[in-house]
């Protein structure tokens, strides 16, 4: 049984520098991402050629939910993927994860 | 924290405790004196049989002295009431006289004795300071040996960590990147894109270099990331107003005024401050 692809794609959004967690989530809510899971869904992460900047927070408000409950850099990987983004994106993306995966309160 | 304040009710409880035992010690003496005196102001046919005896008997004064207080009070306020009620039998005079002269040793035996069983007052008021001196440095004790463990805490945690290691490495690339950053004294206006890709780029990076502040607080991590994605909002919107994606457009008519970097500067400090003075050192150790 082959996931459903599901576009993800900033274009349909307005504007050129996507950046804030905030607009993040706005970003979430409009693209109805609590309604897809990782065993039923593939994302692909769409950024179009003249995007300016997109920041981790941006990133992390639009994914950080799923992020958290996947809590895997791989399979999380595996249910957004960014292949299709431009490289100059996509590290930054990776590290916004990683950093999210491992960010902790020890509790001082 | 509740280990100190069990601590110090306990050390309250005990000094008043302590107070009141060594006020109700000090009063005791003179209460039953009071109440042996109320008691043998009774009259009783038994007291005055024996009073009676004592006169009939001839008994000796020394001998009534070895009796216990008590009952000298009763004897004395009985033999004041036998000598009433024998008047009217008609005693001869000698004998009165006898009678007034016990009664009159009874008095002065009575008044040696409370004099030397109860204890004089400067006596008590020593008694009374040592015990509640010993109490004080009890306490004093306690609180020292909690204030010590609390002083440890605070000098590895908050003099080392803290101030030494943890917000040195916070602030000093924030001064870099935000106050000593080449876009602050640009006209944002009239930024180009690379321009403002590199400027969220860098701010980006500086996130993740004082992300070592989760280790103080989660908290302080998601105020000090709020902080940076403002000022990257308000630079892109300066440069560029049409192109920024922002879920409330009413945000870029209000936080746009003044010089943002440096806006954007103190508040992290103020951030950092707050959550630092906030800050329970003594969490560490699960106190």
């Amino acid at each position: 049984m082959t996931n459903k692809a599901v576009n993800i794609d900033l274009n349909k959004l307005t504007g050129r520098v996507f950046v804030g967690r905030s607009n993040g989530q706005a970003a979430r809510k409009h693209f109805k991402l609590d309604s897809y899971n990782p065993k039923d869904n593939t994302l692909i992460f769409l950024v179009p050629d003249n995007t300016i900047s997109i920041n981790s927070s941006f990133f992390l408000g639009l994914f950080g939910r799923d992020v958290q409950q996947i809590g895997d850099f791989k399979a999380f990987f595996d249910y957004v993927d960014i292949s299709r983004v431009d490289d100059r994106f996509k590290e930054q993306l990776q590290v916004a994860v990683k950093r999210s995966l491992g960010s902790s309160n020890y509790g001082l | 924290m509740k280990k100190l304040e069990l601590m110090s009710i306990g050390a309250i409880a005990i000094f008043l405790l302590g107070a009141s035992f060594v006020a109700i010690s000090a009063d005791s003496p003179s209460t039953d004196i009071n109440a042996q005196q109320e008691t043998s102001a009774e009259p009783t046919d038994s007291a005055d049989n024996q009073v009676i005896g004592v006169e009939k008997d001839n008994t000796s004064v020394p001998n009534l002295r070895e009796k216990s207080s008590s009952d000298q009070g009763k004897q004395f306020v009985s033999d004041k009431k036998s000598a009433e009620s024998v008047e009217p039998v008609g005693v001869e005079n000698s004998e009165r006289q006898a009678l007034e002269d016990i009664n009159k040793t009874l008095k002065f035996a009575i008044a040696n004795q409370n004099k030397e069983s109860s204890m004089p007052t400067y006596q008590k008021f020593l008694i009374g300071s040592g015990f509640l001196g010993f109490l004080l440095a009890v306490c004093n004790l306690i609180f020292t040996f909690v204030h010590r463990s609390e002083d440890k805490a605070k000098s590895i945690i908050d003099d080392f960590w803290l101030r030494e290691v943890i917000i040195p490495r916070a602030i000093k690339p924030i001064e870099e990147r935000i106050l000593n950053s080449r876009f602050r004294y640009q006209d944002l206006t009239s930024l180009e894109a690379s321009e403002i890709e590199e400027l969220i780029k860098s701010l980006d990076e500086l996130r993740y270099s004082i992300s070592i502040t989760d280790l103080i607080s989660e908290d302080l991590m998601g105020s000090l990331e709020d902080l940076l994605d403002e000022l990257s909002i308000i630079v892109a919107t300066r440069s560029m107003p049409a192109q920024v994606y922002s879920a409330d457009q009413n945000w870029k008519s209000t936080k746009t005024a003044g010089d943002p970097f440096f806006n954007c500067y103190k508040s992290m400090l103020f951030e950092l401050m707050r959550t630092h003075k906030g800050l329970n050192v003594k969490h560490l150790f699960g106190a």
